[in-house]
């Protein structure tokens, strides 16, 4: 805060001595935060450590063994969930403050070498013989676990995502696109499948008071591979895309209810651009139907995109106008 | 010279003031509302997800608009260079008007139209000159980031400018042979040192206000030019590129001894300077520069082998993160290492969870879906595979 500035608004009779008094002390005494810089440090320091132990291992598979590899990660991982254990606050469904500033590392270091022990096991020992799903199974279910009993938004994004890779889906941002082939018709039913469970249950915890603060995660995977599936579809069932159309409007009308009711300019924008794409495809598909006309349906659809922009731009200004009030995210 | 209604902006930043002092608890609702009223902003400056929308729609009605006028009136056009001129003209006549009729602040729209019409104008310059030397072309760019941001108070078109600045020496410096090569680091390193003292001056002047946000990155770009210019990979890097790659792999260059301790102390003195000021912008630049040390030493020494310098430079830095955690905990000389109360909008994303899920991702999709897969019917964990089996 500028106290110069302060002064001059205290001279001007805007605000009060005692106020002025009051932020002067808390100038005087501002601290200089180093918290970001030593977390991401930390987040740093994890990263080398766990990429060159994961090397090292890899490196002398040969020499050390099986049974000494998984005995040092079971060490590791309970060693961090006997950490947590004790040190966490008690269990509440509401939000729980970590304890300290390592608590949320440790934990996310207690379930990662969970799921490297069991993928570990599959791998050396196939203790799951072929059942991939049984091998993926349970570290997705301590994961949810985990995540809610010790309160964790990290450790419910790994769980999310391993229940998605549990159905054959990669969510991650940089892959959400990249590995999954949407031609396949049984992955775009999955994604579907998935996305409404992650809005549902967005939807059960909010209603029914149980960790409301989770609802973004879930509302945010939810919504993306929802829409991503949704739009797959429309590409893939050229002769029913109406439906399909319908459909994708449907979940934009309830993100868009979910958005207005939280102010969240986020998932406007996500039901914005998710819609504009799927109608640009279609105005293209209807208009390459009209294919004989030449030259007029592409000046058509030339036109159809400056005029669907200049009124989607009058959207986006009013809604914003209508949310400002109580602006957040 | 500033597009910008300058009363705004200065309300804007009193209003701001102001509302840092209320979240920190100094000054009354009632105050607050006094200074909000007393100081009205006339700008349109939406949510920055809205903003992030009517960016990319903006591209969007500018290009197709610019393409269908092109595509109707296509008769023989035999250059580019009108097109691309008339394009500049329109976007900036619309930046204009956007701007100063319709009162947009960072709102997407003038975003976006500002860096198609430098973009348009720097191609029409570029198209209409026969093989435009690097130089005059890093001067034209730099020329017209210049008049962009004194107009707009971009704070990276302001970078652009820097970098054409750089570009613009070290091209000429290639023209002037063997000697410029080893005097070009110093050249850089003096330009930045001035590039520097000059921001951090003028970042003072009253008269400037308007401009702190670009006058704080040039600061940034300086402290990291002033880095790069005495890097030991980029100076024998920049001599290859200015006289061909002439010598051996592994020679070495003229005062190798001094690019070593620069790389090396450099970062240290920025992470120093940064702890000492109390300045978060050294801080930064100190740490990011730190480990493009610890990657220049590595591209020519290798000490350690990878896995042993990931797993002792690992335990160092966590080391380091915890003792200054548990030791900041309670505020010692001005440092905390708690979190300032003042939150940010895109805190709110959950960035780091999202991170943790893309870089530890560990298992992988499951494996060649099995056709007699099914998931079952949402009874969770177990019941779904292992009933099946």
């Amino acid at each position: 805060m500028d106290v110069q500035a302060f002064k001059k608004l205290h001279r001007e009779g805007l605000i009060s001595g005692e106020s002025l008094q009051k932020i002067e002390a808390v100038e005087e005494a501002r601290l200089f935060s180093l918290h970001w810089e030593l977390k991401t440090l930390l987040y740093l320091g994890i990263t080398l450590l766990s990429g060159g132990l994961g090397i090292l291992v890899y490196k002398n598979i040969d020499t050390i063994g099986h049974q000494d590899i998984l005995a040092f990660i079971a060490v590791v991982c309970i060693g961090s969930f006997y950490y947590c254990r004790r040190k966490a606050a008690p269990f509440s469904f509401g939000k729980v403050q970590p304890p300290d500033p390592f608590f949320d590392y440790i934990l996310l270091l207690g379930c990662l070498t969970m799921i490297t022990f069991i993928a570990y096991l599959q791998y050396a020992y196939t203790v799951f013989g072929d059942r991939y799903g049984l091998a993926t199974c349970i570290p997705l279910v301590i994961l949810f676990i985990s995540a809610y009993s010790f309160d964790h938004l990290g450790v419910l994004s790994l769980a999310i995502t391993n229940l998605a890779a549990w159905m054959g889906i990669a969510v991650t941002p940089m892959r959400i696109l990249k590995e999954n082939s949407f031609d396949d018709q049984r992955l775009i039913y999955t994604g579907l499948f998935l996305g409404i469970i992650l809005l549902l249950a967005a939807l059960a915890g909010e209603k029914r008071n149980i960790k409301k603060h989770f609802d973004f995660t879930y509302n945010n995977f939810g919504t993306h591979i929802l829409f991503i599936a949704g739009l797959a579809g429309l590409f893939l069932h050229q002769q029913f895309f109406i439906i399909w159309f319908l459909f994708l409007l449907l979940i934009g009308f309830y993100v868009y209810r979910q958005a207005m009711k939280k102010q969240s300019f986020y998932f406007l924008l996500l039901v914005a651009g998710y819609l504009y794409i799927g109608l640009g495809y279609v105005v293209i598909s209807i208009l390459e139907r009209l294919g004989a006309y030449g030259i007029g349906s592409i000046y058509l659809g030339f036109m159809y995109f400056i005029l669907s922009a200049i009124a989607l731009v009058r959207i986006l200004i009013k809604l914003n106008h209508k949310m400002k009030p109580n602006d957040r995210l | 010279m500033i597009v910008y209604n300058r009363t705004s902006l200065d309300n804007m930043t009193i209003r701001n003031q102001a509302h840092e002092a209320f979240d920190a608890g100094c000054i009354s609702p009632e105050e607050n509302k006094k200074i909000s009223d007393t100081h009205p902003v006339n700008f349109y400056t939406p949510n920055i997800f809205i903003c992030i929308g009517l960016f990319l729609l903006t591209v969007v009605i500018a290009a197709f608009s610019l393409g269908l006028f092109f595509l109707i009136i296509e008769s023989g056009i035999r250059s580019f260079v009108p097109p691309m001129i008339f394009s500049f003209l329109v976007c900036y006549v619309v930046l204009e008007y956007i701007v100063s009729q319709r009162r947009h602040f960072r709102s997407g729209v003038d975003y976006a139209l500002l860096w198609m019409s430098a973009a348009f104008l720097c191609a029409g310059i570029y198209m209409s000159v026969d093989h435009m030397s690097a130089i005059f072309l890093s001067f034209t760019f730099g020329m017209i980031g210049i008049l962009f941001t004194l107009r707009f108070a971009n704070f990276i078109m302001a970078a652009v400018v820097y970098g054409a600045l750089l570009a613009f020496i070290v091209n000429i410096a290639a023209e002037l042979g063997r000697t410029a090569q080893v005097v070009t680091p110093f050249i850089i390193m003096g330009v930045s040192v001035a590039g520097w003292f000059l921001s951090v001056r003028l970042y003072h002047r009253d008269s400037l206000r308007h401009y702190r946000q670009s006058l704080t990155v040039i600061q940034a770009a300086t402290g990291i030019s002033f880095y790069l210019a005495g890097n030991y990979y980029i100076v024998s890097e920049l001599g290859n590129y200015m006289f061909g790659s002439s010598q051996p792999e592994g020679a070495g260059i003229s005062m190798g001894w001094f690019f070593w301790m620069f790389t090396v102390v450099t970062p240290l003195f920025y992470i120093y300077q940064g702890i000492r000021k109390k300045d978060s912008i050294f801080l930064w630049t100190g740490l990011a520069l730190t480990a493009a040390t610890v990657f220049t030493i590595r591209h020519y020494y290798s000490v350690l082998p990878a896995e042993w310098a990931m797993i002792v430079g690992g335990i160092v830095i966590i080391a380091i993160s915890y003792g200054l955690t548990t030791y900041l905990k309670t505020a010692r000389k001005g440092f905390t290492s708690r979190e300032r109360s003042n939150k940010q909008v895109l805190e709110n994303l959950n960035l780091e969870s999202l991170v943790i899920a893309e870089t530890f991702a560990g298992s992988p999709v499951a494996p060649a879906p099995n056709n007699d897969f099914q998931f079952g019917g949402g009874t969770g964990g177990g019941g779904g595979a292992g009933g099946q089996y």
